[in-house]
């Protein structure tokens, strides 16, 4: 199995240099856990559902963390080419941070981009629409800075900007998020969790090119591709 | 050809079971029998851990549900995970903690969209999980959700990883759990809404799945819920007899 993949990462990367595109890929080793979505963490997203969160199928607003999965294969490297599946015209751009879990607890983070098919029921999990191959491009991780609650995210798409988005939204800042998902479930060393995404995040269709920064944060690039190129 | 993963010797191992059960080969030479093995859960690491709900339709009208008309699938992580031999931990805020006895197919080649037909091939064996949810904490969002189905020690799994081919019609399995010897699930595998052929074709179509990946496919009828000192065991025919501790949470 390893070798088949290494040849087919080799014969990508071949490929794509051809066409100036280099891939890097989180199946180089660079991680190995899970990472952990946050949703609904959006102050003014939870607000503007609000009436239909008391309705069915919900019935209720939110009380805990409300989480998702991206296993470790949607983890790309910065750089890297995500492909629309069949039968998407683009892609929710959710420019975020993770929180990085290390041997010595939370103390590191990155920028991330949280793909996803564009979805607006959040009854049932989203697994089709969150967690496939390439969904979440993560930059290099730095330590945790000791206050994240007034960073400012910047997405850009072709050189425009074109969402800003503050982590003075969330709902559970980062203390708060970390210790109510402490309340039920542990995160282990290499594991990550998205501290929560934008209600109001770009979508992004074939060919375009995405960076997103933050001060203090290195850059994270990645590009869109159409189905079937460079996935 | 029964796989276990273990502990020996300071770093972790697999192994064949012997024919008797008694004892645990390792690639190293050495042979632990099987009782004193500490015993890990069958996971590749890094793999991918799939559960489905509602996949077998009397337990979907025992909760009041109609069965879905595509998989309900949900992801977990490996801090879920417990041993053969191992902990479920119930937390103290809650009563309704129910076991479900599972069949676990485990992926032994890389699968992308699949065939139907094809599927049952990219299987490379089978285990056994009791996929625990807590009632309690059940809230209709990405339901079940992770406070639910993912919780420390909530899923034991094991005791090994069966090869495919020692097991034959995998539609055609006995389920069983039992609360300290009494009876409280007990199904076949033919009543899956899904059959695992058509869960891996339907997984293979949203993404690559890689040897090691796993699918919980399900429980059958039969809602108990636990207490602290009760002896679990789940079995499925010709796969494993998975058994744990339930334990109030510290």
């Amino acid at each position: 199995m390893f070798d088949h993949l290494s040849e087919l990462a080799g014969l990508t990367f071949i490929v794509l240099s051809i066409i100036g595109e280099p891939v890097k890929h989180g199946k180089d080793g660079m991680f190995a856990g899970t990472a952990y979505g946050t949703a609904l963490n959006d102050r003014r997203q939870v607000a503007a559902l609000d009436p239909a969160f008391r309705a069915a199928p919900y019935k209720a607003p939110p009380q805990a963390p409300v989480l998702y999965i991206k296993p470790g294969h949607c983890v790309v490297a910065g750089g890297a080419v995500v492909a629309l599946p069949a039968g998407c015209d683009a892609l929710g751009i959710a420019a975020t941070v993770a929180l990085q879990w290390t041997v010595t607890g939370a103390t590191a983070v990155r920028l991330a981009i949280d793909v996803s098919i564009p979805h607006d029921n959040f009854y049932r999990p989203a697994v089709a629409e969150l967690a496939r191959d390439g969904f979440l491009p993560v930059g290099a991780a730095i330590p945790r800075p000791a206050d994240l609650d007034a960073l400012e995210i910047v997405t850009e798409i072709d050189g425009e900007t074109v969402h800003r988005w503050s982590l003075s939204n969330l709902i559970r800042n980062v203390p708060t998020l970390i210790a109510d998902v402490a309340a039920f479930m542990t995160p282990m060393p290499g594991d990550m969790l998205l501290v929560g995404t934008a209600f109001d995040r770009p979508t992004a269709g074939a060919g375009r090119r995405i960076r997103v920064s933050a001060r203090g944060f290195p850059a994270l690039e990645a590009r869109i591709a159409a189905a079937g190129d460079g996935a | 050809m029964k796989h276990v993963r273990l502990v020996h010797a300071g770093r972790e191992q697999w192994g064949v079971l012997s024919a008797d059960g008694a004892s645990v080969h390792l690639a190293s030479g050495h042979d632990v029998a099987f009782d004193e093995a500490v015993l890990l859960p069958p996971v590749t690491p890094g793999a991918r851990i799939f559960a489905l709900g509602l996949n077998y339709a009397d337990h979907s009208a025992e909760l009041g549900f109609k069965a879905p008309d595509k998989p309900l699938v949900f992801l977990k992580g490996p801090n879920s995970l417990v041993a053969h031999g191992g902990t479920a931990w119930r937390p103290r805020d809650a009563e309704q903690m129910h076991p479900e006895c599972e069949l676990v197919a485990v992926i032994g080649q890389t699968a992308r969209n699949v065939a139907e037909d094809d599927a049952l091939a990219f299987v490379g064996g089978y285990t056994v999980a009791c996929d625990y949810a807590v009632r309690e904490y059940l809230e209709n969002y990405y339901r079940p959700n992770l406070r639910v189905k993912n919780r420390d020690a909530l899923t034991p799994l094991g005791p090994w990883v069966v090869n495919a081919a020692d097991v034959g019609d995998p539609q055609a399995l006995r389920l069983s759990t039992t609360i300290n010897g009494t009876e409280v699930q007990s199904g076949s595998t033919a009543d899956m809404v899904f059959p695992i052929a058509r869960l891996i074709a339907y997984l293979s179509a949203i993404m690559t799945l890689e040897p090691g990946d796993m699918i919980l496919t399900g429980t059958p009828h039969g809602v108990a819920f636990v207490n602290d000192g009760d002896a679990v065991v789940c079995e499925v025919e010709g796969v494993g007899r998975l058994a744990h501790r339930v334990e109030l949470a510290p």
